[in-house]
């Protein structure tokens, strides 16, 4: 099974979306398309309701109210939602999936990790509100429902499976479907840049004129972080297909690599085996990241 | 009536302004206000309290005869700023080159 994603939001985007369903439907009659049209998701409606009754405890006025509503959740959530729900759905269904996906690309690549991230953190803070947020006899704020803990769980895992699902070649295809002109080229620059960061690339870029597909390097079937044991040391290899070291940007939050390129971050958790480690050494070639990693003896238990 | 035209005087002075001020304060009244508020506020009260005992005592402090008695100095940031750059920052190596270097050694 494989998700076909059509981005970029050119007006050709549902000829495309139609291309890539009669393509499949040759070798897979089991391929389906979808709109992401979606009544309210239940993540987003139990979020939003609480956040309505924590904001208007603090007597706000009922328009700043929906300003921070729409700033805290981002307006895309419900679709991103819906897609997460669509892979999986066709995942354990066992057949492809084809969507015209009417998100800005750079958001449909950046913001599921970040707001996973975010769900994640505010579990054990909504799990302890009474000791953290409102202690008994301090303030008003409002108890948040049961549902709330449960939305932001299933939240966070849902964005945090679409996120893996559009880093892996494997699971999704994208295929760009991009304007003419200026705007077409800084949507195929910022998709480029963050699937680098992700390790992957554009599976094809579709011109307007419909003729002339570009069909990029298809990914390796091991693509992802890579552990190695080279005797006392470690080798973590990430690919950042396209990237040069003089681009890439390193830095390490605890048991987290940040990777930058060109404006653009995205986090990579170490595996468990190398969060005790030290980065003695950080190379690029051939677009692959490596990193030479040490136990630190600080931290490393000795026998 | 504060004259706005009149010059601010040094660290001392602003200091006796400040208390001046303070004293006039109601804490009792303030206290009651703040059990009233909800933790947020609270917070952030909390927060102004102590930036403001924090200004107090750099200015107190900040006068030379006092900075001189004690040796300390005010010139350096707040130890509690920021790091604007969080996390280790490493360097990258471009390993291209040094793959080419080693190619051109072999072929010689």
């Amino acid at each position: 099974m494989r998700a076909h994603l059509v981005v970029g939001g050119g007006d050709h985007s549902s000829a495309v979306t139609a291309e890539v369903v009669a393509a499949l439907r040759n070798r897979q009659p089991g391929a389906r398309p979808s709109n992401l049209e979606t009544p309210v998701d239940p993540v987003v409606l139990a979020i939003d309701t609480h956040l309505d009754r924590v904001l208007a405890a603090l007597d706000l006025p009922a328009p700043v109210v929906a300003d921070l509503i729409a700033t805290i959740l981002p307006r895309d959530l419900p679709q991103l939602l819906r897609l997460a729900r669509e892979i999986a759905q066709a995942q354990t269904a066992g057949h492809d999936l084809v969507v015209d996906v009417d998100i800005e690309v750079a958001r449909l690549l950046d913001v599921p990790q970040r707001v996973a991230r975010a769900f994640a953190a505010f579990v054990p803070v909504v799990g302890r509100w009474e000791v953290l947020v409102a202690p008994e006899g301090i303030g008003a704020l409002p108890m948040p429902d049961p549902p709330v803990l449960a939305a932001l769980r299933e939240g966070a895992e849902m964005l945090d499976g679409l996120d893996r699902a559009l880093a892996d070649p494997m699971v999704t295809s994208l295929h760009l479907a991009a304007p003419d002109g200026p705007v077409g080229a800084a949507r195929r620059a910022d998709a480029e840049v963050l699937l680098a960061l992700m390790g992957r690339t554009l599976t094809a870029v579709h011109p307007v004129s419909g003729a002339g597909v570009e069909y990029l390097p298809a990914p390796s079937a091991d693509s992802g972080p890579r552990v190695q044991r080279d005797d006392d040391r470690w080798v973590l290899q990430i690919d950042v297909p396209g990237v040069r070291a003089a681009d890439l940007e390193l830095v390490r939050h605890d048991d987290e690599i940040v990777l930058g390129c060109a404006g653009r971050t995205r986090r990579v958790l170490l595996p468990s085996v190398l969060r005790r480690c030290e980065i003695e050494r950080a190379g690029v070639a051939g677009g692959v990241l490596t990193l030479s990693m040490a136990p630190d003896p600080a931290v490393w238990p000795r026998g | 009536m504060v004259d706005q035209n009149e010059p601010l005087g040094g660290p001392e002075e602003i200091v006796v302004q400040l208390l001046r001020v303070l004293s006039e304060v109601d804490l009792e009244a303030l206290g009651d206000d703040l059990r009233g508020l909800d933790t947020a506020t609270a917070q952030r009260a909390m927060t102004g309290a102590s930036l403001l005992a924090e200004a107090l005592t750099r200015a107190t402090l900040g006068s030379e005869t006092v900075a001189d008695a004690l040796g300390t100095e005010f010139g350096g940031p707040a130890s509690h700023v920021p790091h604007r750059e969080r996390g280790q920052r490493i360097t990258i190596h471009d390993d291209e080159v040094a793959t080419a270097t080693t190619d051109h050694a072999s072929e010689a």
